[in-house]
């Protein structure tokens, strides 16, 4: 018994179609008046398509050292950190799905009221401090290591493998550290994908710590930090006008075009990201 | 039991923990890491009790009683803009995005064009991924004095002055709001989308052969079977209704609107860090913690009696 389509379907249809638009079309913007010649746009109007066309702003971007040295550390913090957390947490995750793990009940407890528990900004800043990590690349990696809530993630993907795998392995004396890398790792892949992939987005995206903890260090700063500071910072940067010698370009497009390199990466891992939350992989599991 | 057994037990469960010593290796980085990480800086909180300089040991600070809370909580002027702006704005986003996004997934199901449905549903998602850097960026091209939206108002004729939505106390409100709901709508959005997907073929079914319209069976099968997902996420989502990302509100406080912008986290932050005041920060920090901690327990209470759904 299908229903023909109405009045109703085109209206609803439009209606999506405005919500996308307003999900899409500002980053769109950004991408225009970016690539829009600045000789043409006199003044910022809303744009549907770059004016002219100009590569101006993309080629000062990336001859200016301070943004390119922001981008790597802002590459190596999303490669290293997920790698680590990964490592770390994965462990973890594999050694609490034992259920017969003398005292694994405590250390279930210890894990999981952390989640519950923030000692709050000032006291984290203390021992960041206490522990020597300010003015460290390392600042951004090793509070995260042990996630817990990914741990809980990992754990229950585990936690449904067949358990015949193992035993058999144990059987022919294979220790934990083997069945785990060897074994259950391999099997773990969509779970694990996801959880990384997500790690990723989390350490390209975080720009607080360096303002709390790097604030000093002008060479640890990642990318994001240097664009939050083209925009708390109305005024054209030094730099960025030097190396504009012959190039016609202002601060407002160099910002627009930082803007979308930063985006850029996020968009790369786009399909995966919304393929992971789509199947509720990241966010059906948080009661588990 | 005797004595016996116990030892025995005891000996039983020693050469258990041996055997599995490469588990607890495996442990060891993940629980030293929360240990150091999330619980060792609660030793912190002796600053809201003593006078705390930057440099020296926290546990060489003065005693200093209840002072500093007594400070937070006499001090209302000082203090109560921040408690009014953190549970409107927080309290707002919670219901209008869960119910937005609870709207939007009940008119997506709809959509009969299946690959439009899927592409409007991966947009959703696109804000909720980008720093709120990135946001402000955009949001700044936008809507900033010489953005956009006011260069293309203003020649239109439809206002003399920009709209100066990012610097003015009267807008703050809503600008958070709104960012909020448009920011987390894909995020919410799923959570009900599985909902839906979860509801029997037979419901629509005996409602279409009770004559159902595309209405009736919007109100009456797909709407009621959402409810309980709204009522568990409300629920769930108010325990955290004194917290705020200091990460967005860093960046949209600023001298101008500070007044209606300022959230706790924020307020922590420019008294402790930016004022040097760690002790009434940390004070404050403190009672945000235990008022939350109360929050989250008693809503896992009523969620627990009320729809039989809880955290923990």
């Amino acid at each position: 018994m299908k229903r023909k389509i109405g009045a109703f379907d085109l209206i609803n249809g439009l209606v999506m179609l405005l919500i996308t638009i307003t999900m899409i079309y500002p980053f769109w913007y950004v991408l225009c008046y970016s690539l829009s010649d600045m000789g043409l746009t006199g003044g910022s109007k809303l744009l549907l398509w770059p004016r002219g066309f100009s590569l101006d702003s993309y080629t000062v971007a990336f001859s200016n050292a301070t943004i390119m040295h922001g981008f790597m550390i802002s590459v190596a913090r999303s490669v290293l950190g997920p790698l680590l957390m990964l490592f770390i947490s994965s462990m973890a995750a594999y050694a609490i799905s034992k259920n017969d793990l003398v005292g694994v009940k405590w250390i279930r407890r210890f894990l999981f009221f952390s989640m519950y528990v923030s000692a709050g900004l000032l006291p984290g800043y203390i021992l960041i401090r206490t522990l020597g990590l300010t003015g460290t690349f390392w600042v951004y990696i090793l509070p995260g290591v042990a996630n817990v809530f990914n741990i809980v993630l990992i754990r229950a993907y585990v936690e449904t493998l067949p358990a015949g795998l193992e035993e058999s392995a144990m059987i022919d004396g294979a220790t934990y550290a083997t069945v785990f890398f060897r074994i259950v790792l391999p099997l773990c892949v969509p779970v694990i994908a996801a959880v990384t992939l997500y790690a990723c987005v989390g350490q390209w995206n975080s720009y607080i710590d360096a303002q709390l903890y790097n604030y000093r260090n002008p060479e640890l700063y990642p990318v994001q930090y240097i664009l939050y500071n083209y925009i708390a910072v109305k005024a054209p940067t030094k730099e960025a006008s030097a190396a504009a010698h012959g190039l016609i370009t202002t601060a407002h497009s160099l910002r627009m075009s930082v803007t979308i390199i930063t985006t850029i990466p996020i968009l790369l891992v786009y399909p995966f990201l919304q393929k992971y939350f789509a199947s509720g992989l990241l966010v059906g599991a948080i009661k588990a | 039991m005797t004595h016996g057994v116990q030892t025995a037990g005891k000996r039983v469960a020693l050469q258990k923990m041996v055997r599995q010593r490469q588990l607890y290796l495996m442990l060891l980085p993940a629980v030293v890491s929360v240990a150091i990480f999330t619980y060792a800086p609660l030793f912190g909180w002796w600053m809201a009790v003593s006078d705390y300089k930057l440099g020296k040991s926290i546990f060489q600070a003065p005693w200093a009683g209840f002072k500093y809370f007594e400070e937070f909580f006499t001090d209302t002027a000082g203090a109560g803009h921040v408690i009014v702006n953190t549970l409107v704005m927080n309290v707002a986003a919670l219901v209008l995005g869960l119910v937005c996004a609870l709207a939007f997934a009940i008119f997506l199901k709809e959509v009969r064009w299946s690959k439009f449905r899927r592409f409007v549903q991966s947009a959703s998602f696109f804000p909720y991924f980008m720093s709120w850097v990135i946001i402000y960026a955009v949001i700044y091209a936008l809507f900033s004095n010489d953005g956009a939206v006011n260069a293309s108002l203003q020649s239109l004729g439809l206002i003399d002055k920009p709209l100066n939505i990012l610097g003015n106390p009267n807008t703050s409100w809503g600008l958070i709001i709104t960012v909020d709901v448009w920011n987390i709508l894909g995020y919410n959005s799923v959570m009900f989308i599985a909902a839906i997907a979860g509801i029997p073929e037979e419901q629509y079914e005996a409602a279409r052969i009770d004559g159902a319209t595309r209405f009736h069976e919007m109100r009456y099968v797909t709407l009621p079977n959402l409810i309980p997902t709204l009522i568990v996420l409300l629920i769930l989502g108010s325990g955290s209704i004194f917290n705020s990302y200091l990460d967005q509100f860093f960046i949209f406080t600023n001298t101008l609107n500070i007044s209606t912008m300022e959230v706790f986290d924020y307020y922590i932050y420019r008294f402790g860090l930016k004022q040097g005041n760690f002790s009434y920060a940390t004070a404050v920090g403190v009672v945000k913690t235990i008022v939350s901690l109360i929050l989250l327990v008693g809503v896992n209470w009523i969620s627990r009696k009320a729809t039989e759904q809880s955290l923990f």
